[in-house]
C-alpha cells in the first residue's frame, strides 16, 4: 500500500507552469539519497538517473508533470483588485467565485462575484470570461496592492486535500499524482536503471518534456499522468472517456499522440500477467508530454498510464487510491519489462 | 470579536438545520443571559432589566444558503436543490460539505470540457445540480438521506487589512456584531431589557424572526444583516463601502424614530457610518418584525459585503466591531431616556 502523506504534500504545494520552483525542491529532497542521481536542467526540469542492481537493455523514461493550471496577474486595478488570465486550460465555470492563493508568500485571494442580486435576470444564467474575473486579496487601492503583489505573479487555486474512504480529492492532482507515483518508485530499490524527469510548463504547450526527452534520450517512455474521467451523472459509457475505480488507464491515441502498438500491447500484457484492474481511453480525448516526447530526436516508442481522474483543471479533483496503487503497479511493471525489451 | 466571527463562520448552519452555529453563539451567551430556544430552533436570551416593562430586540438571522439532497444515485451521484438563493454561476468545482449522518466532502460536479459543447458561459440550471461524493451507491446511502443539506466547504480565511473570506459571512457577521454589542453592555446597569434573536431561515421565509418577534413583542427591533460592499463591476450608488462603517437602513417599512436614533447614535459616538436607502422593503427580517402583531417600531444595521451569497463572501473585522458598538450606543442611549 502507498503512503499518500507526500502526494497530499505534493497537492498542497503551488506551482503554475513557470512557477514550479516550490514542487521540485519537494521532490528533489524526496528521492536524494536513493541512488539517484538528480540535476535539474536549464528550463527547471528535473532529471534523474535511478541505478538499479544490472544495468538496463533499452533507456526507459519515467515521466510526470510538476506543473498545474492556474492564473497570472496581467494588471492591478484602481481598486486594487487583480486582473487576471489563465495560465493552461480552465473552463471559466470552474473559476468564478473560487478561493485562491497569490504570489509567492501565498496570499489568500477570492475571485470576486458580483452579487446575484444586482443582476439583471438574464446577467442570472451566465458566467462572464476569466479575462473579466477579478480577484480579491482585501485591498482598496492599487497603492496598497503593490504592496504585496507584482505584476505576473501566479494565482493558484486555494490548496486542498481530503482522503476518506479509498477517495481522494485534492487540487493539482494534474499531475502530482504521476509525480508522486514516479517519487514512489524512485525511493525503491529496482532490479534495472530507469531515468526520470519531472518537468515543467506542460499545460501550456508541453513544452518541458521537449526538452527533457531530448537531454535523455530515451529508447522508450512512459507518461504517467492524470486523464480525464468523464462518469459522471448524465454522461453515458460511451462519452466517459473513463471511469474512477476501474484501474489504470492505457491509450491508443489522444489528441498529442498515436501510441507506439508494440508498447501498448505489452503494456496490457503486463496488467493482464499481473492481474492488475486496468482499462482503455474510450475516446480520443485530451493530451499530455506524449506530443512531445514520441516525436523526440530520431522518434521515441511513447505510452501513458494514466490515473481517470474527475474535474481536471478546477479547485478540486477526485481519483480513487485503487486507481493509483495500480497505476503505480503497471508503471512499475511495464518499465521493468521495457528495460530487458 | 474575531474569534466569534470566525467560530460562527465554521459552524455549518443552513436554513432549516442551524444548531451548529446557534451552539457556538449559545458559548459565548450563556455567560451573561439565560439561553432558550424557541419552537422554530431560534436562539435567544434576554438580559439587562429582566423586570423592565420595555425591551428593546437585536435580531440576526443565523442560517445560510446552501443545498438541499433531493435524490442519490445508484453510482453515488448526490441530486441537489438550491435551499435559498445560492448563485448558479459559481458552483461547479466548488467542494462542499454534505451534512449527513457524518459529513461527508463532496465537490460540485462540472461537466469536462469535451463533453461541454461550447456552453461554458451557461451557469448550471436548477434541475440539474449534482455533488459528487466518490463513494458508491449503499456506502453512500448510508450516510447522506434525501433532506441533508449541503454547505460550501470555505472555512474562514485572513485576507489583508483585517478582511476574512469565508462561507455564511451572510450572516454570521451580523451575528458576530450583535454578540460583541451583548458582550460592550453585559455588565452595564441597563434600564430597560434587550433580547438577542438569533433567528433561523431568513434565506427561505423569515420564519425565525416572524415567530420570536411575536412571541417576545418587544417595543423596538433592530434587525442586523448585511449589505453590498462596493465591489469591482457594481454600480456605487448601488452599495456602501466596506470600512466606512455601519450601513444605517432607511426605508419606508422602517421606523423613521428608531432610524434617527440610530444616526444620532452615531453622530454622539462619532463614529463612521453611512446610509443605505430603499425605496420599500428591505429583503431583511426588518420587513417582517415591523409588521408584526401590531406593529413593532423597527430599524436595520446592515454590513458591507462582497461576494454575497458565494463561498467566497468578505467583509471588515473593523466593520463588524463598528455595527456592535452602535448598537451598543444606542441601547445605552435609550436605556438612559427611558429611566
Amino acid at each position: 500500500m502507498l503512503n499518500t502523506a507526500f502526494l497530499k504534500k505534493l497537492c498542497m504545494t503551488n506551482g503554475i507552469s513557470g512557477d514550479e520552483g516550490k514542487v521540485r525542491a519537494l521532490i528533489e529532497k524526496r528521492i536524494t539519497g536513493f541512488d539517484t542521481e538528480i540535476q535539474t536542467d536549464t528550463m527547471g526540469n528535473l532529471l534523474v538517473h535511478k541505478k538499479g542492481k544490472e544495468k538496463a537493455k533499452r533507456k526507459v523514461l519515467l515521466t510526470a508533470h510538476m506543473d498545474e493550471v492556474g492564473f497570472i496577474v496581467t494588471g492591478i486595478n484602481s481598486d486594487g483588485t487583480l486582473r487576471i488570465e489563465p495560465v493552461g486550460g480552465i473552463d471559466r465555470r470552474v473559476a468564478y467565485g473560487k478561493r485562491v492563493t497569490v504570489g509567492s508568500s501565498d496570499i489568500c485571494g477570492a475571485v470576486s462575484v458580483k452579487p446575484i442580486h444586482l443582476l439583471k435576470s438574464d446577467e442570472k444564467d451566465s458566467v462572464i470570461p476569466i479575462d473579466k474575473m477579478v480577484v480579491d486579496i482585501g485591498t482598496d487601492t492599487r497603492e496598497d496592492t503593490l504592496k504585496y503583489i507584482s505584476y505576473g505573479d501566479s494565482v493558484c487555486f486555494a490548496p486542498n486535500y481530503s482522503e476518506e474512504k479509498g477517495i481522494i480529492m485534492a487540487k493539482a492532482l494534474d499531475d502530482r499524482a504521476g509525480c508522486f507515483i514516479l517519487t514512489e518508485l524512485l525511493r525503491q530499490e529496482l532490479p534495472y536503471d530507469i531515468y526520470c524527469s519531472f518537468v515543467v510548463q506542460e499545460e501550456i504547450g508541453l513544452r518541458g518534456a521537449k526538452a527533457a526527452a531530448y537531454t535523455i534520450d530515451p529508447d522508450f517512455a512512459i507518461v504517467v499522468e492524470s486523464t480525464t474521467a468523464g462518469d459522471i451523472q448524465g454522461s453515458d459509457e460511451a462519452n466517459c472517456v473513463c471511469s474512477v475505480g476501474s484501474g489504470a488507464v492505457l491509450s491508443f491515441m489522444d489528441r498529442s499522440a498515436i501510441y507506439d502498438k508494440e508498447c501498448l500491447e505489452l503494456a496490457i500484457n503486463t496488467a493482464q500477467e499481473c492481474k492488475i484492474p486496468y482499462q482503455i481511453k474510450k475516446a480520443i480525448a485530451g493530451g499530455n508530454d506524449a506530443g512531445a516526447i514520441h516525436i523526440s530526436r530520431g522518434g521515441v516508442k511513447t505510452i501513458a498510464v494514466s490515473l481517470p481522474c474527475r474535474y481536471l483543471h478546477s479547485q478540486t479533483g477526485l481519483i480513487s487510491k485503487s486507481d493509483l496503487e495500480d497505476s503505480y503497479n503497471l508503471v512499475r511493471e511495464t518499465a521493468l519489462k521495457l528495460a530487458v525489451y | 470579536m474575531k474569534n466569534i466571527l470566525l467560530k460562527l463562520c465554521s459552524a455549518e448552519s443552513i436554513s432549516g438545520v442551524e444548531h451548529s452555529a446557534c451552539f457556538a453563539a449559545e458559548n459565548v451567551l450563556k455567560s451573561y443571559a439565560k439561553t432558550q430556544y424557541d419552537i422554530n430552533g431560534s436562539l435567544i436570551v434576554e438580559f439587562g432589566n429582566l423586570d423592565s416593562k420595555y425591551s428593546i430586540m437585536l435580531d440576526a438571522h443565523i442560517d445560510q444558503i446552501g443545498l438541499i439532497v433531493t435524490y442519490i444515485d445508484e453510482n453515488g451521484f448526490v441530486k441537489v436543490s438550491p435551499c435559498g438563493g445560492i448563485d448558479r454561476r459559481v458552483l461547479q468545482g466548488d467542494r462542499f460539505i454534505i451534512l449527513g449522518k457524518k459529513p461527508v466532502k463532496a465537490i460540485f460536479s462540472s461537466t469536462p470540457p469535451h463533453l461541454s459543447n461550447g456552453n461554458e458561459e451557461k451557469a448550471v440550471d436548477c434541475d440539474n445540480m449534482w455533488l459528487d461524493t466518490g463513494l458508491r451507491g449503499e456506502e453512500l446511502k448510508k450516510l447522506v438521506s434525501p433532506g441533508d443539506r449541503a454547505v460550501f466547504l470555505n472555512e474562514p480565511s485572513e485576507l489583508l487589512n483585517n478582511r476574512i473570506t469565508s462561507k455564511a459571512i451572510d450572516n454570521r457577521a451580523g451575528a458576530a456584531a450583535v454578540l460583541y454589542c451583548g458582550d460592550l453592555l453585559k455588565n452595564k446597569d441597563l434600564s430597560c431589557k434587550v433580547i438577542i434573536s438569533l433567528s433561523v431561515r431568513e434565506e427561505v421565509n423569515m420564519l425565525g424572526a416572524r415567530a420570536a418577534s411575536y412571541s417576545f413583542y418587544p417595543n423596538e427591533a433592530i434587525a442586523v444583516d448585511v449589505s453590498f460592499a462596493k465591489q469591482n463591476g457594481v454600480p456605487s450608488e448601488k452599495c456602501g463601502i466596506m470600512d466606512e462603517g455601519p450601513m444605517i437602513g432607511i426605508s419606508p417599512v422602517l421606523n423613521s424614530e428608531v432610524t434617527d436614533k440610530l444616526i444620532l447614535a452615531a453622530q454622539v459616538k462619532k463614529m463612521k457610518y453611512q446610509y443605505e436607502v430603499m425605496g420599500g422593503a428591505t429583503g431583511t427580517n426588518a420587513d417582517v418584525i415591523s409588521a408584526t402583531r401590531g406593529g413593532i417600531r423597527t430599524g436595520l444595521v446592515s454590513i458591507p459585503i462582497r461576494s454575497m451569497h458565494t463561498g467566497v463572501e468578505i467583509v471588515s473585522l473593523n466593520d463588524i466591531a463598528a455595527a456592535g458598538e452602535l448598537l451598543a450606543e444606542y441601547i445605552t442611549e435609550r436605556s438612559i431616556t427611558l429611566c
